[in-house]
This record gives structure tokens, C-alpha cells and sequence, in this order.
């Protein structure tokens, strides 16, 4: 019984697979109609009339871009195949590895910095960009033992540095904003037969290397400890097929841009269909992607008003209800024990660390206040205009410290909870909502200002939150609950931002103004915004130390939380609720403030503070300084241009946080 | 009279580049411009004299040098998400409007200029700039009808050459062509900024038509590379018969001197294809 419903489960997958490849063809073959008679196709390939341009549209844009299509597709879905078996993780993909946002970046970099690299086409900068991510992840995976989510979230934090990196790029380089644009979004347009030429040999030797490690990854898909009887060196195997897939995903980077999420819903839709064993997988889950991604193409040229849509930014909104239905299976079955917490040891450094942060506060906010760039070089408050001035500047403090500690409170609080030293809030998606709300707004409404940015974000921020709160609770609560709803959010907000990027892309110089919004600015403080954001962070600070006992235990494990007579569900929801509050208002306040909340709680840990409440304030003061510095610096580090506060963070705090993780145990994760 | 500044000349400093132009026309010279590099490089028509300072990005202009250039009138797009109370503390804002639905990018851009001769008390100025570029884009729109009046593209090609940003719509350049008597061969449809970003080829739908494309300085490499080996490029019939332009040194967002710098350029380029 069992094994036939099975059988009729897999009907529909098949069907949906045949289905869109059939429309897909059938499109193609109409489009190819109205373009040429179908007479001429032949000719049109094999040896097109140059005088002809119906040939040159039919041989050079028709059918190369439907071979592009199904080539990027296949070599997404065997990645995708590849990455999910190796990582053993269901959402594992490039996209969502940071590895397609390695190789973007590389190639952005390359274009604008080192146009030498590029001497043997994208291909080089792009694969190097993505091996340099795909290490990083396997690296920071290898150090934390980490589960497969927390893999996930590192490879999310790592594409979101790289989108940060590229936004500061394109800032200083706006001749190349719509380019860049148009490669995160993916377009798939083509004008010849280079891409395909490229991508073929290159998807056939994925292909082949896919087969020589079905078998080993086979055995591997047995539980780790039958693997390692057999002798199998797991982690180099893992490795192997992992860069693998990041070099199949590379390949696609420098061949079209950004394609997102055909990698991670291919080899499921493959397993749907009954590809159950792994060298099933491989054949199926390529052919999979082909046909997604053919067929959204074709689709979207197809649909009238759709076709400006970029097939990237498209195949990414798609698969949103697939994500969510997966992530609802995760939950069931991905439970998992948070590890105990370190001994608590007390240092004797906190007190005189706290001295050192009281008194670095004190000359933050001075030099904050009184000191920077002006038009006679460094002056103390440019004389005469003292009172507006300051006037301008103390709200930007007060803003720009209490964010900083909103941020890495909320931080703090989602590494307790999920025992993930990589829980960063940027992952909670209310960032990339808040950012797509300005964005709607500003494409919806051409003449609207700065409120209406404000609001916009605002509500962005909450439909975030509210698909957050959703998740939460349609779920059950257990340990890896919470790492499940960082996952949700940190896909949607993938998807927000791919949204984004195809707004942007029609927004006119527009873009670049939300695009440095964006990015973060502390320039619209207010002093209502400053003394709301300064109200929200004392309130936060209090409930935070309301909810010690929970801080405290729930580290401990779901077992001896419940031994304790304190049952670890409710906790884990209202410190994630409070931690994506936190964040909203920080967010649309400040902007996305990356990094702060990974770095804050890690220095607080650093510097000796084990006990929940201590080393929550240690994080909030640790946070303040460091958004403090960074919005000081980000206005006087090239007078009279400046950085967003959140930017600079990010530059600096990123590789400081890789290097702590990387770095290992000494410093491991808030109750990991 | 109501809402023009009493003392001549005036301190401007613009946010909106389309203002610093409009000032220029008007015999002002800004004090101030966002992004002043980038302005220089993108509108060169007329030059932004030496100068005029840099007031920073325009997403995130810095207000402190804009206090300390004590400007009378701040000028900034409707859209700026600049925080417009901040920017009163310094001097009497303007906002500019963006783009109306339903008339034309070229009233649009007489009309910024006009209500800024306003301001100025200089719309007896205004009202001559504005009927001299009537006059001149009348005379042009002869000459291009003389040429032929084919449809035309107007666009900026992507690096890699497999996409192209056209305008038209809303935006200058959709206004500029009506006046010309020229039709967009690109139909649309455009954002509400005036652009449609296609793929090449869209290019290829109008075979009768003449593709203008501007050209970005920091982009001529990657163009005549993008183009030299884009096989679907060459193969365009407006490329094929010799009908194609550069268009250098404007800005599709500008205002009433961009409209008459784009217009000169592309009756030039119409008239020379017509003789070639």
C-alpha cells in the first residue's frame, strides 16, 4: 500500500517537470514562429542570410538564449544535487552558500579594480571568487563541528557581505550600476552563441566529475559512522564534491549573473519524482533545472509586461512556495540538541574592561560630537553654525549608539537561542524587507520623499516580521526550531533582495539613492528618531534582563531546560520576537547594520563576560561603540562624501568575525 | 514678488543635478553640486564651472558643507529621501518634481526651468532660454524631417553588450523625440523614470530605424570590445547600413540644455547618416 501511494506521489512531480518542458517548447516554437518561417530555421542556423535580421533574431537571441536557459539549469541543478548530498543539508545550494555571491563579487571587483584578470574572460575571477567562498564556508563548517543549518546561515552571511561589498562598489562606480544590477538579477539575453559554447563543456565535465563521485558520496549518504568504517575520507569526498558545485556555479556566475534557487528546488522536485538513490539524483536533478529554468524563461517572454523581468530574479520569486513547504518539512525532522554551554569562568578582565569601554564611549561621543573634517581640514565644531550643528550631530549619536546596541542585543539573543555563533539578525530577513518596501514604494510612487521612505520600510520590516511570526509558529519549538526560522527568513530575504534588484533596475537614477539608503545611513536621525531608537534600546535591555532565567538555561538544552521546570518553547519565541524587533526598528532607523550583531556578543565573550545579563550589556555597549566609530569614521574617511555607518561595519567586521570563527574553541559561540 | 529670492544673484546649492543645469542656463553658477566629479563627466554641456563644490553623494549629501557654503536656495528631486527638514534648517528648500504622467518630458523640463526663473526673479530670462530652445527645436525638427524623420532608438548599451537600457516614455528623451517628430522605434513599455532595460534584441523589431547610443566615458573600451565580437549586433540593420550614433556627454535625466544637447547630436547624426 505504502509503496504504490508512493508511486502515485510521484505522478504529479513527473508531470509538472514534463508539463513545463512541453509548454516551454511549445512557447519556443511560437516565438520562433512569429519571429521566422519555420521554412528558414534550418537556414537561419546553419547558414543565416546575413542580410536577414528575422534569422539573425531567430540564430543569435532565440535559440541560443533557450540553450543558455536549459544549460545554466542543468549545471544548477546537478550544484544543487551536489551541495544538498555533500552538506547533507536540504537547503544547501550556491546561492544560498554565498558561493554565486563570491563569484559575483570577484567578478565586480575585477572589472572595476583588475581588468587584467579578466584578460581570459570572466571565468578565472569568477571561479576564484567562488572557491575562495566555498573554502570559507567549509572552513568555518569544519570549525564549529557545525550542524547543516549552521553551514547554511555562514553561507548566507557570506553572501551578505558580498552584496554589501558590491553595493559600496557600485557607490563609487555608478557608470556600472545597471550593469551590476542586471548580473545579480541574472538576464539570460543573448546575442550569439558564446555562453552556450561556454557553458557546455564545462557543465559536461561537472557532469563528469558528478560521476566519478556517486559512488563515494553514496556511501557517505549512509550515516557518518558506517562511512567512516568504510574507510572513506568523508571530509576531503565532502570537499571534493562541494567545490565541484562551486565551480558549476561559477561557471554559471561569469556566463549569466546570479541565478538563484534553481539549484536548491531542482534536486527536490528530482527526489519528488523518485530519484531516490544518489546516481538517480544526479541524472535527474540536471534535468530538473533544465526544465525550470526553460520553461520560467519562456514563460516570462511570453507573459506580456513580463518580459523585463530578469529569468534569475524570477526563478527566485517562484520558488517561494516550494521553500516554505520544504522548510515546513525541516521543521519536523530536523531536530537537534543545542551543545551545552562553556563552564561558567569568571576573568578577572570585565572590570577593567568596562572601565575601557566607559572611557572609549566617552571619547567616541566626543569626537562624535565635536570633532571632524570641515571645509579648513579637522576643526572643533566649525565656528559660528556650533549650535545647529550640534544640533544635527547629537541625534545622529544617540540614533547611531542605540542601534548599535538594538543590533547586537538582538544578536545576542539569537546565538543563545539558537546556540549558533553565526545567527547574525541580518538573517531574520527584516533588513531585506524593509529594504524592499522603499524599494516598491519608490517604483510605485515616483515623487515620494524621505517620510514615505521611512514608512515604507516600516512596513516592509513588518510583513518580515509578521512571516517570521508565521513560521514560528506554524512550527513546532524544538532546538532547531529557531535555526529553522532564521533559515525562512534568511531565504525570503534572498528573495526580497532579488526583488529589489529588479526594481532598482527600473527605478532611473533613482537607484542609486535607495541603494545607498540601503546601505545604511545615519544621516536622517532625528531627534525623535534618536530619543524612539534610545526608548526602544532600554526597553529591549530591560526585557532582556527580565528574561535572564531563560538566557541562562535554555542554552543548556531542551532536556534539562524542561528538567528545570522551564519548558524551552516559550522562551525561544520571545527572545527570537524580541531580538526581530529589535532589529526592525535598528533597520529602519539606521539601515541593515551588518556585522554588529555578530561582532558585539563575540567581543563581549572575549572579554570574559559569561553570565547572560552581563555579557548582554557588555554586546550592547560593545555594539554602541563600534556603530559609533564606524558612522564617525564612515563621515570624515573622505569629507565631504561619506560612508554609511553600516558599510563600514561590515567592511571592518567581516573578516573579523571569520577570523574569530575561524580561529576555533577559545572563543566559541554564546551557549555553543 | 511672492516666492523669489530677494537678493541677486543667489547662493545655489543643488541636490538635483537637473537643478544645477537649470541654474547654469540661467546665468547662476551653483555653489554646490552632489557628486560634482561625476556631474562634470555625465553633463558636460554646458561645463560646470571650476569651483563649484562637491557637496557629496546625493543619496546622503553632506549637510555640513552645505551649512558652511551658506546657500539662499537648497534644490533637491522630489524623490531625494534626504531629510528635507534638516535641509531647511539651511535655507529655503525646493523640490523638484519627478516626472508628470501624461505631458511630455520636454514641458517638463521648460517647466523646472521657468519656475526656477521664478525663484530667481529671472523668468524674463527664463521665458527667452525657453522660446530660443522652441525655436531651435523647431528649426532642428525641419532638418530632421528633411533627414527622413526615421524611427529611432535611443539607449545605452550594457557592458557585454546583451542588454540595453532605452528611454523614452515620460522622460526627456520621450519628449525631446515627439518634438523632433521622430517616433521612439522602442514601444515600451517604460518605468516611470523613462527606461526600459531589454535585451539587444529589441533592437532588431524597427529594421528602418537609427540607434543612438550614448556614450559613457569610462565605457568606450567595453563598448567597442562588447560590439566587436557580438555577432546579433552586427547583424542589426541600422548597424549594417551605417544608421548608428554616439551620443557623448549626455545624460538622460537632465533638463532643458541636456533635451537641446541630445537634439543637436541626433539631427547630426540623422543628417550625416542621410548624406553617408
Amino acid at each position: 500500500m505504502a509503496e504504490a501511494s508512493a508511486i502515485r506521489g510521484e505522478t504529479w512531480p513527473r508531470l509538472l517537470l514534463v508539463a513545463a518542458t512541453l509548454l516551454a517548447v511549445a512557447l519556443l516554437m511560437r516565438r520562433g514562429m512569429a519571429t521566422l518561417p519555420p521554412a528558414l530555421w534550418w537556414q537561419a542556423v546553419t547558414a543565416p542570410a546575413g542580410d536577414d535580421i528575422r534569422q539573425a533574431v531567430f540564430g543569435l537571441a532565440l535559440l541560443p538564449r533557450a540553450a543558455v536557459a536549459v544549460l545554466a539549469g542543468a549545471a544548477l541543478g546537478l550544484a544543487g544535487a551536489l551541495c544538498q548530498h555533500a552538506l547533507r543539508n536540504p537547503l544547501a545550494e550556491p546561492t544560498v552558500l554565498g558561493v554565486s555571491a563570491g563569484a559575483q563579487l570577484a567578478l565586480i571587483v575585477a572589472t572595476l579594480w583588475l581588468p587584467g584578470a579578466l584578460a581570459w574572460g570572466s571565468g578565472p575571477p569568477a571561479f576564484a571568487g567562488a572557491a575562495l567562498a566555498a573554502l570559507l564556508v567549509l572552513a568555518l563548517a569544519r570549525r564549529g563541528g557545525a550542524s547543516p543549518a549552521g553551514i547554511v546561515l555562514a553561507g548566507l552571511v557570506l553572501g551578505l557581505y558580498g552584496s554589501s561589498l558590491a553595493a559600496l562598489a557600485v557607490m563609487f562606480h555608478r557608470d556600472y550600476l545597471t550593469d551590476i544590477l542586471l548580473w545579480q538579477a541574472g538576464a539570460l539575453d543573448q546575442t550569439g552563441w558564446e555562453a552556450s559554447a561556454y557553458l557546455a563543456p564545462r557543465l559536461a565535465l561537472g557532469l563528469l566529475g558528478a560521476a566519478l563521485l556517486a559512488r563515494p558520496l553514496e556511501l557517505l549518504g549512509l550515516a557518518d559512522a558506517g562511512a567512516r568504517a568504510l574507510g572513506l575520507r568523508l571530509g576531503l569526498l565532502r570537499g571534493a564534491s562541494f567545490l565541484l558545485a562551486a565551480g558549476l556555479a561559477a561557471t554559471v556566475v561569469a556566463a549569466v549573473g546570479v541565478v538563484g534557487f534553481v539549484g536548491l528546488i531542482a534536486p527536490h522536485l528530482a527526489r519528488a519524482a523518485g530519484a531516490r538513490r544518489l546516481r538517480q539524483r544526479l541524472v535527474w536533478s540536471p534535468l530538473a533545472g533544465a526544465g525550470l529554468l526553460f520553461a520560467t524563461d519562456q514563460i516570462l517572454q511570453a507573459a506580456p509586461g513580463l518580459a523585463v523581468i530578469p529569468t534569475g530574479a524570477a526563478s527566485s520569486i517562484l520558488s517561494l512556495p516550494l521553500l516554505l513547504w520544504l522548510l515546513r518539512r525541516l521543521g519536523a525532522s530536523g531536530e537537534r540538541p543545542v551543545p551545552a554551554a562553556e563552564p561558567v569562568i569568571r576573568r578577572p578582565w570585565p572590570a577593567t574592561m568596562a572601565a575601557c569601554a566607559a572611557a572609549a564611549l566617552a571619547v567616541v561621543a566626543v569626537a562624535a560630537l565635536f570633532l571632524g573634517r570641515g571645509e579648513q581640514g579637522w576643526e572643533w565644531l566649525p565656528a559660528g553654525d556650533a549650535g545647529l550643528v550640534l544640533g544635527w550631530r547629537w541625534p545622529r549619536l544617540l540614533g547611531v549608539l542605540s542601534a548599535g546596541a538594538l543590533v547586537a542585543v538582538a544578536g545576542f539573543l539569537l546565538q543563545r537561542t539558537t546556540g549558533n555563533a553565526m545567527a547574525s539578525p541580518e538573517l531574520l530577513g527584516v533588513s531585506q524587507g524593509a529594504a524592499l518596501g522603499v524599494t516598491l514604494m519608490a517604483v510605485a510612487v515616483p515623487a515620494s520623499g524621505e517620510a514615505a521612505a521611512l514608512l515604507a520600510a516600516g512596513l516592509g520590516a513588518l510583513a518580515a516580521l509578521a512571516f517570521l511570526a508565521g513560521t514560528a509558529l506554524s512550527g513546532r519549538l524544538g532546538a532547531g526550531s529557531a535555526e529553522r526560522i532564521l533559515l525562512a527568513g534568511a531565504t525570503l530575504g534572498n528573495l526580497y533582495s532579488g526583488l529589489a534588484v529588479l526594481l532598482l533596475a527600473m527605478a532611473g537614477p533613482r537607484a542609486m539613492a535607495l541603494l545607498g539608503w540601503m546601505s545604511g545611513s545615519a544621516a536622517h536621525l532625528t531627534p525623535a528618531l534618536a530619543l524612539t531608537a534610545a526608548c526602544c534600546a532600554a526597553l529591549l535591555l530591560s526585557a532582556g534582563a527580565a528574561s535572564r532565567r531563560w538566557l541562562a538555561i535554555l542554552p543548556l538544552g531542551a532536556s534539562t531546560a524542561t528538567g528545570l521546570g522551564l519548558p524551552p518553547g516559550p522562551g525561544r519565541l520571545v527572545l527570537l520576537g524580541l531580538a526581530a524587533l529589535a532589529t526592525a526598528v535598528a533597520t529602519v532607523l539606521v539601515g541593515p547594520l551588518s556585522f554588529i550583531g555578530l561582532l558585539a556578543p563575540r567581543f563581549a565573550l572575549l572579554a570574559g563576560w559569561r553570565r547572560p545579563v552581563e555579557t548582554m550589556l557588555a554586546a550592547a555597549a560593545a555594539g554602541a561603540l563600534l556603530l559609533a566609530v564606524a558612522d564617525w569614521g564612515g563621515r570624515n574617511l573622505i569629507y565631504p562624501w561619506s560612508l554609511p555607518a553600516g558599510l563600514v561595519a561590515t567592511v571592518i567586521g567581516c573578516p573579523v568575525v571569520l577570523w574569530l570563527l575561524c580561529r576555533g574553541r577559545s572563543a566559541g559561540a554564546p551557549g555553543s | 514678488m511672492p516666492g523669489s529670492l530677494a537678493a541677486a544673484p543667489a547662493r545655489i546649492a543643488s541636490i538635483a543635478w537637473l537643478g544645477a543645469e537649470n541654474a547654469l542656463a540661467l546665468g547662476v553658477a551653483p555653489v554646490g553640486v552632489a557628486d560634482a566629479a561625476y556631474y562634470r563627466q555625465r553633463m558636460a554641456h554646458p561645463p560646470l564651472p571650476e569651483g563649484v563644490a562637491d557637496l557629496g553623494p546625493f543619496w546622503e549629501p553632506n549637510l555640513e558643507r552645505l551649512l558652511a557654503l551658506r546657500p539662499d536656495l537648497i534644490l533637491v528631486d522630489a524623490w531625494s529621501v534626504v531629510d528635507g527638514g534638516r535641509l531647511a534648517e539651511i535655507a529655503r528648500v525646493e523640490r523638484i518634481p519627478a516626472y508628470p504622467q501624461g505631458s511630455g518630458g520636454w514641458d517638463f523640463a521648460i517647466g523646472t526651468l521657468r519656475h526656477l526663473g521664478g525663484m530667481l526673479d529671472r523668468e524674463a530670462l527664463a521665458g527667452q532660454v525657453a522660446a530660443a530652445a522652441e525655436g531651435r527645436i523647431a528649426e532642428l525638427r525641419r532638418r530632421a524631417e528633411a533627414a527622413g524623420a526615421p524611427p529611432v532608438y535611443v539607449g545605452l548599451l550594457a557592458r557585454g553588450g546583451r542588454n540595453v537600457t532605452l528611454y523614452g516614455g515620460p522622460g526627456l528623451v520621450g519628449g525631446v523625440l515627439e518634438r523632433l517628430g521622430l517616433s521612439n522605434a522602442h514601444a515600451g513599455p517604460f518605468s516611470a523614470a523613462g527606461t526600459a532595460t531589454v535585451g539587444l534584441d529589441a533592437l532588431a523589431r524597427e529594421p528602418g530605424a537609427v540607434i543612438l547610443c550614448i556614450d559613457l566615458a569610462t565605457a568606450s573600451g567595453d563598448f567597442a570590445r562588447s560590439i566587436a565580437g557580438n555577432a546579433l549586433w552586427r547583424s542589426l540593420p541600422a548597424v549594417r547600413g551605417g544608421r548608428f550614433g554616439l551620443l557623448a556627454g549626455f545624460y538622460p535625466f537632465g533638463g532643458l540644455g541636456s533635451a537641446m544637447h541630445f537634439a543637436e547630436q541626433a539631427v547630426r547624426i540623422l543628417e550625416a547618416r542621410g548624406r553617408g
